[in-house]
């Protein structure tokens, strides 16, 4: 339970941005990735997944103290979120093959008026907002495409593959060490801390403690 | 399996919620066809969402949370799933209209659930000045999925 439904959503959302592109739409090579929130529980699973498919990745992050464990686990570049929340242009400078955000609103709005010609933004998580105010400018001059993932309802078939595939992506021992393990009896403790943006890292319950 | 174990319940009393470790016997569990020994569940932030006050997302009560878990296989209804298979579940709404992965036992429609796949990785030993090589090849871990 260390990835969970958290890294079962990286793995979609890693292989639409890079695999849907290149194996399926036979587009190019997908090289520079834009990852967001990516201190979270999707966006670090990203950031490993993607650097593991050979893409250079750019990892967002309010948290500017987990610069340094980005990189450890995959990041070329850290950016600061706050370069991603002013007003987006309909179409600012190409910047990104592909990106998987996390967290919507204006960063996503950044993202997508950043992302170069076909590239596939996939999109899984309202972290900053559920709001999107964008253009038609990215989709009908780039081509951008904005893939929305939903974990809940992924075929059985698309399931197999993708766990088949995180034996070869993940390294778990760099992931387990932000890992917290607890008991049932804990959780009640631990979950109105994680409603106030308290806890970091992924908690996993032990039903044989 | 043991007739008695224990899970989370979450209850509704009219604006009131509450969330108790409690001993229950399999005949609380209401849905599905393949009834797991849980290992590992994750709390995610929708499992927090759900344990305040069932995020809308719940539709009765009292209920058990959890929408992700890894466990083994303890009874089957369903032909693709056998005693002592290991599996993990994500989504499907478990968790949320169906009982979850915060109890030792869940029993989930197997249509829903994945067999443990395999990873494999070196490993560099060194050891009185010799260095080996070995390439592992192993079933992921419960807790690591």
């Amino acid at each position: 339970m260390i990835m969970g439904t958290a890294g079962f959503t990286a793995l979609q959302c890693s292989f639409t941005t890079k695999s849907t592109r290149e194996e399926l739409l036979l587009g190019e090579k997908v090289q520079s990735v834009i990852v967001s929130g990516a201190s979270g529980g999707v966006g670090s699973m990203a950031v490993m997944i993607l650097n593991k498919l050979g893409c250079d990745v750019t990892a967002v992050t309010g948290k500017d103290s987990n610069k340094d464990y980005l990189k450890s686990i995959g990041a070329k570049d850290v950016l600061n979120t706050s370069e991603l929340m002013k007003d987006a242009r309909p179409l600012d400078k190409g910047l990104w093959d592909g990106a998987v955000d996390t967290v919507g609103g204006k960063v996503l709005e950044n993202i997508l008026s950043q992302t170069k010609d076909a590239g596939i933004v996939a999109a899984c998580g309202n972290a900053a907002d559920i709001k999107l105010n964008t253009t038609v400018m990215p989709f009908i001059i780039r081509g951008v495409k904005l893939w929305g993932i939903n974990s809940v309802t992924a075929s059985i078939k698309r399931r197999q593959f993708l766990w088949n595939e995180a034996g070869k992506l993940i390294d778990f021992e760099a992931l387990g060490k932000s890992v917290k393990e607890i008991n049932l009896e804990e959780v009640n403790d631990v979950y109105p801390k994680m409603l106030k943006g308290e806890t970091s890292g992924r908690y996993i319950i032990n039903l044989n403690r | 399996m043991s007739d008695q174990f224990k899970a989370l319940i979450l209850n509704q009393d009219g604006e009131s919620f509450s969330r108790e470790v409690k001993s229950i016997d399999k005949n609380f569990l209401k849905h599905g066809d393949v009834t797991v020994k849980v290992e590992y569940s994750g709390l995610n932030y929708k499992d927090a969402l759900i344990l305040k006050n069932g995020a809308r997302l719940v539709k009765e009560f009292p209920h058990i949370p959890g929408i992700d878990f890894s466990g083994t296989v303890e009874e089957s209804n369903h032909k693709d799933f056998k005693n002592g298979d290991e599996v993990i579940l994500t989504g499907w709404r478990v968790g949320e209209i169906y009982f979850g992965g915060f109890s030792q036992y869940a029993k989930v429609n197997g249509d829903f659930l994945v067999k443990k796949t395999k990873r494999s990785f070196i490993k560099r030993v060194h050891d009185n000045g010799y260095s080996w090589i070995y390439c592992f090849t192993m079933f992921i871990h419960h807790k690591e999925y």
